[in-house]
Order: C-alpha cells, then sequence, then structure tokens
C-alpha cells in the first residue's frame, strides 16, 4: 500500500508540471467541447491531434494526459446536448437522454445537467481508485501470457466489440474484418513481402491509422450530417441554476455507487466501453428502482446512473489498455495508436519498465476531474452557448481541421485523396448501419495479431491446436463463442430494438 | 441497396482478396504462417459472414435520394479538388475556397460563406504554421 503510495506521489510530481497541467486542462476543456457537439466525439478529436501532438515533440506521457482528459472529458460534455437539445454529443449518453431531455422540458435543465456532472464525478474518482488498484494485479497476471494468449484475447476484445455494438452481430463482423484486411496492406510482419499495394509505394508502409480514422469517423460523418434531412431539436438554454438539492443527491447516491461499479467492470472487459456501460447500468436501475414508473419521465436517478457508468467505464477502459495492450473501444484503439506511434507499446511490462506514465496519468485523471467538476457546474451555461453554433460554421470546420491531420502525418497530399475514399466509404457504411468502431479495433489490432499467431505457431512449428491448449486460451474461446451466440438468444427476448453506435 | 447486394459485393472482395493472398509467395526463411496465411483466414472468415448476411438480410428505411447523391458527390469532388490544389495554391487560398464552399453547402448564405472562408483559413494559417510551428503548404505559385 505504501508502494503504492509512492508511486501515485511520484505521479503526481509529474502530473503538475505547468505543461502537463496545462495538457490536462486543455484535454479536460476540448473533451467537454467535443462531447457536447454532435458529430466530432474524442475518435476523431484524438486522431486528427496525434500528427500534432508528435510534430509539437510533446512526450508519450504529456500526450497520453491529454488524450485521456479528452476521452474522459467528452463523458462529461456529452450529457449536455443529450439533456437539452435531446441529442447525444456521443454515443455513451443516449441513455442519459431518456430522462435528461424530459427534465429539461419541465424546466429542471439546471438539476439535471448538476447531477449529471456530479455523477460524472462521481463515477470517475471511484474508477480511478479501481484503475490504481487494479491494473498492477492484472499486469502481473498478465506478464505470463504467451502469443497463443495474446492472441485468442484479441480475437475475444473484437468479437465482444462485434456482439456489442450495433443491432446486428453480423454486420459488426463485416466491419471487424474490413478492418483486420486493411491491417493486412503493407509490408508483411516479418518483413520479406508487400502485400495489397497494388504498386502504390505510398502504402508500403501500410495504411496510417490516421487518415483511416479520420476518413471514416470525421469525414463520414460530415456527408452523414449534409445528408441528414431532420431539422434541428429545440435548444433548452434556459438552464436555471445548476445545483441539486441534498434530497436529489442523497436519492441518487446508492444508484450511482451500483452504476459506477457496473460501469467499471464493463470498462474493464476488452471490447466493451462507456456506451455499453452506461446501458447496462440504466436497464439495470429501471429493474431495481423503478417502482412508480418514473424512469423515462425525467426521473434525476435516471440521469444519474448513465452519467455515473459512462464516466467510470471510460477510466476502467484503460485497464486493458494498458496492462494488456489490447483496448476495448474505438476510442481506447486510436489512443493505442498514438502510443505505438510514440514508441510505447503497453501491456503487462509497462507497468514495471515505464511506471512514470502509468501513474502520472492516474494523477492525471484525478487532477482533470476536478477541473472538469469546476467547469461543468458553474460554466455550464456557457458551455451550452456552443450548441447554438450553426451547421455551416461547425462542420466546413471539422472538415478542414481533418484535412491539416491528415496532411500533416506525412505532408501529403494524396492521403487526403485516401481519406476521401475512406469518407465515402464510411458514410455508406453508416447508411446501411454497419458500426464503425470495429473497423478500427480491427485496424489497430491486425498487425498484433498476426505477429502473435505466427509467433505461436512457430513456437509449436506449425500446430495449430498450440492456440487451444493453455486453460486461458480455452476459456477465451469459450467466452468468445459466448459472446458471439448470446446477443442471438437475448434478441429473441429484448422488447425494444435499441441501437448503439460506436463510441 | 439491399443487404443481398452487399452480401453478394462482400463475398466477391472476398474471394478476389483471397485470391490476392493466395498468389503471394513467402519471402526468404519465413515461417509456416508465412505472409499469406493470415490473410487467408480472413478472406475465408468475411465469405463465410457474407453468406449469413445473405441469409438474413434487413431492411434499410432511408437510403439517400438523387439530389442527396449530388449533393454528397459535389463534396467529394471538392475534397479531391482540394487535394490537388493545396501544394500548387497553398493552404491559405485552398482552405478559403473549400471552407466557403462547404459552408455554403450548409447553408450559409454567400457572404457567411466567405467572411468564415477567409477567416477560417488566416487564424488556421497563423495557429498551425506560427504558433504549433506545424508545417502547411504556403503554395508553389507564391514561391517564385
Amino acid at each position: 500500500m505504501t508502494e503504492t503510495l509512492q508511486l501515485l506521489a511520484h505521479g503526481f510530481s509529474i502530473a503538475l508540471e505547468p505543461q502537463n497541467l496545462l495538457l490536462a486542462f486543455l484535454g479536460t476543456l476540448l473533451g467537454t467541447i467535443i462531447g457536447m457537439l454532435p458529430g466530432v466525439g474524442p475518435i476523431n478529436t484524438i486522431a486528427i491531434l496525434i500528427p500534432i501532438t508528435f510534430s509539437l515533440g510533446l512526450s508519450a506521457t504529456s500526450a497520453l494526459i491529454m488524450f485521456a482528459g479528452i476521452y474522459y472529458g467528452s463523458q462529461y460534455g456529452n450529457s449536455i446536448s443529450s439533456i437539452l437539445l435531446n441529442v447525444p454529443g456521443t454515443a455513451s449518453a443516449v441513455v442519459t437522454a431518456i430522462d435528461g431531455h424530459p427534465m429539461a422540458k419541465q424546466g429542471r435543465a439546471g438539476p439535471a445537467l448538476a447531477m449529471s456532472a456530479i455523477a460524472s464525478f462521481f463515477g470517475s474518482s471511484l474508477s480511478i481508485v479501481g484503475l490504481m488498484l487494479f491494473a498492477p494485479l492484472l499486469a502481473k497476471w498478465a506478464i505470463s501470457f504467451g502469443p497463443a494468449e495474446y492472441f485468442v484475447l484479441m480475437v475475444f476484445a473484437l468479437s465482444t466489440l462485434s456482439s456489442l455494438t450495433g443491432s446486428n452481430v453480423v454486420k459488426a463482423l463485416v466491419s471487424t474484418m474490413l478492418g483486420l484486411i486493411l491491417a493486412t496492406v503493407g509490408l508483411d510482419p516479418q518483413g520479406t513481402t508487400i502485400r495489397f499495394t497494388f504498386g502504390q509505394l505510398k502504402l508500403y508502409d501500410g495504411m496510417d491509422l490516421v487518415v483511416v480514422v479520420i476518413g471514416f469517423f470525421a469525414i463520414s460523418e460530415v456527408l452523414q450530417s449534409l445528408s441528414d434531412t431532420s431539422k434541428g431539436q429545440a435548444l433548452q438554454t434556459e438552464v436555471g441554476r445548476v445545483w441539486i438539492s441534498a434530497k436529489e443527491f442523497s436519492s441518487s447516491f446508492v444508484t450511482m455507487i451500483r452504476s459506477s461499479i457496473i460501469g467499471f467492470l464493463v470498462g474493464v472487459l476488452p471490447g466493451a466501453g462507456a456506451t455499453i456501460g452506461s446501458f447496462i447500468a440504466y436497464t439495470t436501475e429501471k429493474k431495481l428502482i423503478d417502482k412508480d414508473n418514473t424512469f423515462g419521465k425525467g426521473d434525476i436517478r435516471g440521469v444519474a446512473s448513465p452519467e455515473a457508468a459512462n464516466n467510470s467505464a471510460a477510466i476502467g477502459a484503460f485497464i486493458p489498455l494498458l496492462t494488456l495492450g489490447v483496448p476495448g473501444s474505438g476510442t481506447t484503439a486510436v489512443m493505442l495508436a498514438a502510443l505505438l506511434s510514440f514508441g510505447i507499446r503497453p501491456g503487462p511490462l509497462l507497468l514495471q519498465n515505464s511506471p512514470d506514465i502509468f501513474w502520472s496519468l492516474v494523477a492525471s485523471m484525478y487532477i482533470g476531474n476536478i477541473m472538469l467538476l469546476i467547469l461543468n457546474l458553474p460554466l455550464v451555461g456557457i458551455f451550452a452557448r456552443i450548441l447554438l453554433v450553426p451547421k455551416w460554421v461547425l462542420m466546413p470546420l471539422v472538415t478542414i481541421l481533418s484535412f491539416i491531420g491528415v496532411y500533416s502525418v506525412n505532408n501529403s497530399a494524396f492521403d487526403l485523396l485516401l481519406m476521401s475514399g475512406f469518407g465515402i466509404l464510411g458514410f455508406m457504411m453508416r447508411k446501411a448501419k454497419f458500426p464503425l468502431a470495429p473497423v478500427i479495433l480491427g485496424l489497430v489490432l491486425g498487425e498484433l495479431m498476426e505477429v502473435n499467431l505466427r509467433r505461436a505457431l512457430s513456437y509449436s512449428d506449425g500446430n495449430w491446436l498450440a492456440l487451444f491448449q493453455s486453460p486461458i486460451t480455452i476459456s477465451l474461446w469459450i467466452l468468445t463463442a459466448v459472446s458471439l451466440i448470446l446477443p442471438i438468444v437475448i434478441s429473441r427476448f429484448r422488447k425494444k430494438e435499441i441501437t448503439l453506435e460506436g463510441e | 441497396m439491399s443487404d443481398r447486394i452487399t452480401a453478394i459485393l462482400i463475398f466477391i472482395f472476398a474471394a478476389i482478396y483471397g485470391l490476392e493472398a493466395y498468389r503471394l509467395k513467402s519471402g526468404f526463411g519465413s515461417d509456416s504462417v508465412g505472409p499469406r496465411g493470415f490473410p487467408l483466414i480472413l478472406a475465408a472468415l468475411l465469405a463465410i459472414i457474407s453468406i449469413f448476411l445473405f441469409l438474413k438480410p434487413e431492411f434499410i428505411e432511408r437510403w439517400p435520394g438523387r439530389n442527396e447523391w449530388i449533393n454528397l458527390l459535389s463534396m467529394l469532388v471538392s475534397f479531391v479538388v482540394y487535394a490537388y490544389l493545396l501544394v500548387p495554391i497553398g493552404f491559405i487560398a485552398a482552405t478559403t475556397i473549400e471552407t466557403g464552399f462547404l459552408s455554403q453547402r450548409f447553408g450559409a448564405k454567400i457572404w457567411q460563406a466567405l467572411i468564415l472562408g477567409l477567416g477560417s483559413s488566416l487564424f488556421l494559417y497563423v495557429l498551425f504554421v506560427h504558433a504549433l510551428q506545424i508545417p502547411l503548404p504556403i503554395g508553389k505559385i507564391f514561391k517564385q
């Protein structure tokens, strides 16, 4: 315990350096804003910022502090538009709108926003403690993982994400395969064969993740929003006093604890993130405490639950990312790509070899969440005004920032063409209801999977049974099968179809 | 476009990808899986998944109409034009045109689009090139 505290204290000494404090602040501020704006999410933002932070010469630790701030900050901001506009800022605030927007319509926008900020803070804080305690344990356990275990773990992560994202498992699997296939473009991991480049020299190094992600997410979103003919919802600008009564707080207290724990557990699971966490937490609360049938009609506990859960899941998602090197969602996949481009390979050895990165991230999360509480309680009225920015300002700016991000990866205009191509593909996939998050996870994990598969088979002299031999691989295969079969079984019982887009 | 047609297209894609993978030759001293093993597995899995998609298609409510496609196409063309203009005429000019065009597509009036285009391109140029030291093309035509 004292060792943990010592490490944490050291982490604080790094996180409190002026530059890192500033980056944590910028990250959380930016996170709140992009979380709030429908159509701009943490995935696009982090992807655009990867080449920029790189050319700014930031250290991996500093960049991670900022990227993490963007991610958990977006989990605060996304509820603002859910409550005021009935349009979730990111997918993980879909559930918040169910009770949050009715509250705003009844003139209780202030308490809804306050509850959301407090629940977010509550969920994050509990989850950071969890991260601090469980990540080192998991890392210790995962040190014994061989290439076969890693390979199957990644299969499991991809299958859980596929089965939990979107309403159609088959389509999510198509998306996953597309991501994995894109990852095979370029030189093969052994560096002996050039694959699927069609003679394009620029593809020898493979598809650049930033180009693909910005095309798939940002550009397709811009195209989508042009094609979206639905009129915007009326914005509730009368926020009123952003505060909750002691009674409202105490009525939601147990809900917040329960939802934080659910969110944390879901976040830790590779393949599931904040969206699924908030969804499960809300439905659980509804079953447990909705005695007077008030959920869905502006019950403040219906705001507290998903907000505690999605923040807690966002933090929990750092556990598989950092200790196993296997991200569980689109956003953490992009963060993995960012870390890899900084030469940091997350995995069980990260905590041993570079404890600074982990502990300063944990410390920065404590700091960032206090910043967010301040940003989101007294200043929420100012943020809400950002929602008044018209589409004709926002969408061109998103496009141009995407162009700058893509261009600055290699200073290449060819990448802009590639990005546009992925943009139209992403748009068509959105229209045909193929989820996009699995593409990113597949793209990021593809090479690691191939490397581990080939390593496992060369250890076993080409015997494929090596993938099914250890207790860990066998249990992971079973879990994979369950994750693919379960949604089909559940969908038979589910009354109302709720689609979850990638986060 | 229904899911059935998509499924057929995906199957064809999987077949082509699989064939391409099959034709890959292992480099010297390659392991037993070789450079084509993993892609071949992916091709096979994708083909199987596409059959599932064919057997259980989903109903899609709304596919963009003709005007929407024209709208989208015009935006895509503008992206391509931007990619080709960026280096020759430079970031500021290209971005002014592109931002103006896009904002007009999203319903801005001409003068609004112009102000936004010019304002944002100048602001972003100063921000990235001068404040953040990230190079953006100044334009070949201005260099002579």
